[in-house]
């Protein structure tokens, strides 16, 4: 970071290198646009790149970095959803897929979880990812989510509420909690 | 919930929902001790909490296979450098109260109100807030020193004996920095480089020890200054 800050092109390639798929990852999981996961990925980093200077080191890079990406993601959703509903898009929406019945019949124990998390909200998935995945503490989901540790953990309960639900509803039951 | 390191852990200072919602961290291990050790006993002692354990393990597995399988395409890098290339960094005078930096804004940046808000900062701030009245930069000549004449903004002439190139140590508080500067009788009169380093004039003054003992002041001083690179002795 210190390299960062002080205008060193080649620190940005190796924070790139070292964070770009975990970050387009996440970024992707919760606005589930390939085109757009990419360029908000750009914009991550060139946000890093543009305030590096401001980094303080309370928080580690890792947990900066998803901070950002995170605010970029429900920024991106909510004009999104504006753009969809002044369109007129959210009545004509039409889910093509599979009900979730069939879909979570097709596949082993696995898939049908899989299935269940991507029907998760934005904010549950996103604690979930961050919890499951990305293997962060309470705290450091707190600062990327800038929500109160304690609210974590509750939310994090009730993601998992939400995915037996979704299961439930699909016709498998695994059990609560 | 939590308990303090001293008392002995029990699940009764935390609810089942607390000790479910603690599982993905148990697993990754991204846990405080006192909640680890509680989730461990009540892994120990209810016969229920295996089994969350295991649905638990499922999802996070399931969470990560969902994740893995998704591939960044390989070109953003160049993409990004070429952003990067046409885009200007922030930077930061947030710790005003300890940085070096935030001294400068303060001391020179101040005066400079009139100026263009969106001045960049390291490359031209300081240069623009001092005007040298003559062209030659000593710290360059390998001829004879000279002495030179700066005006500062604030309307100060000083006649400059000598400079030094440094790099103030990043543990150095400005209120230090600027105490020394003022008992060494220099200013900053370049700087800072993207490496930090600054160029320093030693000024003519009547009430201070000669150049050479005050050169030899400040390149000892350790605290403040990490690196001397050069001097020119008058």
């Amino acid at each position: 970071m210190e390299r960062l800050k002080n205008g060193d092109q080649s620190a940005m390639q190796v924070l790139y290198a070292r964070h770009y798929q975990r970050i387009y990852r996440f970024i992707l999981r919760q606005i589930k646009d390939e085109i757009m996961a990419e360029d908000i990925v750009n914009e991550v980093f060139l946000d890093c790149w543009r305030s590096a200077g401001k980094f303080e080191g309370r928080s580690s890079v890792t947990t900066w970095l998803t901070a950002i990406s995170y605010n970029k993601s429900i920024s991106y959703l909510r004009k999104r959803r504006e753009a969809q509903m002044s369109d007129g898009q959210a009545e004509a929406m039409v889910d093509d897929a599979d009900s979730p019945q069939i879909e979570l019949m097709k596949g082993d124990k696995g898939d049908q979880l899989r299935y269940a998390i991507s029907k998760l909200s934005e904010t549950h998935a996103a604690v979930i990812d961050l919890a499951y995945y990305h293997e962060m503490s309470i705290n450091e989901i707190a600062e990327v989510l800038d929500t109160p540790a304690n609210t974590i953990k509750t939310r994090l309960f009730h993601a998992r509420k939400n995915l037996h639900e979704i299961l439930c509803d699909a016709g498998v039951d695994r059990g609560w909690p | 919930m939590a308990v303090k390191m001293t008392e002995q852990y029990s699940t009764e200072n935390y609810s089942h929902e607390d000790l479910v919602s603690l599982l993905p961290f148990y697993l990754s291990g991204k846990i405080e001790r006192q909640d680890r050790d509680a989730v461990i006993q009540w892994l120990n002692n209810d016969p229920d909490a295996a089994f969350i354990l295991e649905k638990v393990e499922a999802e996070r597995m399931a969470t990560i296979t969902a994740n893995e399988t998704l591939q960044a395409p390989a070109d953003g890098l160049k993409r990004l450098m070429q952003d990067i290339a046409k885009t200007p960094q922030e930077k930061s005078f947030k710790n005003s109260s300890t940085s070096i930096f935030s001294w400068m804004k303060e001391k020179i940046l101040a005066p400079l109100s009139a100026a263009p808000a969106e001045l960049a900062w390291g490359a031209c701030a300081v240069l623009m807030v001092i005007s040298l009245s003559q062209s030659a930069l000593l710290y360059q000549g390998s001829g004879q020193p000279q002495s030179t004449e700066y005006n500062l903004a604030s309307g100060e002439k000083h006649t400059i004996l000598s400079t030094a190139i440094v790099k103030f140590s990043e543990a150095a508080q400005m209120e230090k920095v600027a105490e020394y500067l003022d008992d060494t009788g220099t200013i900053i009169i370049d700087g800072p480089t993207a490496s930090g380093l600054f160029v320093l004039g030693f000024i003519e003054r009547d009430d201070l020890p000669t150049l050479k003992d005050r050169q030899k002041q400040f390149k000892e001083n350790s605290n403040l200054i990490s690196q001397f690179i050069l001097k020119a002795n008058k």
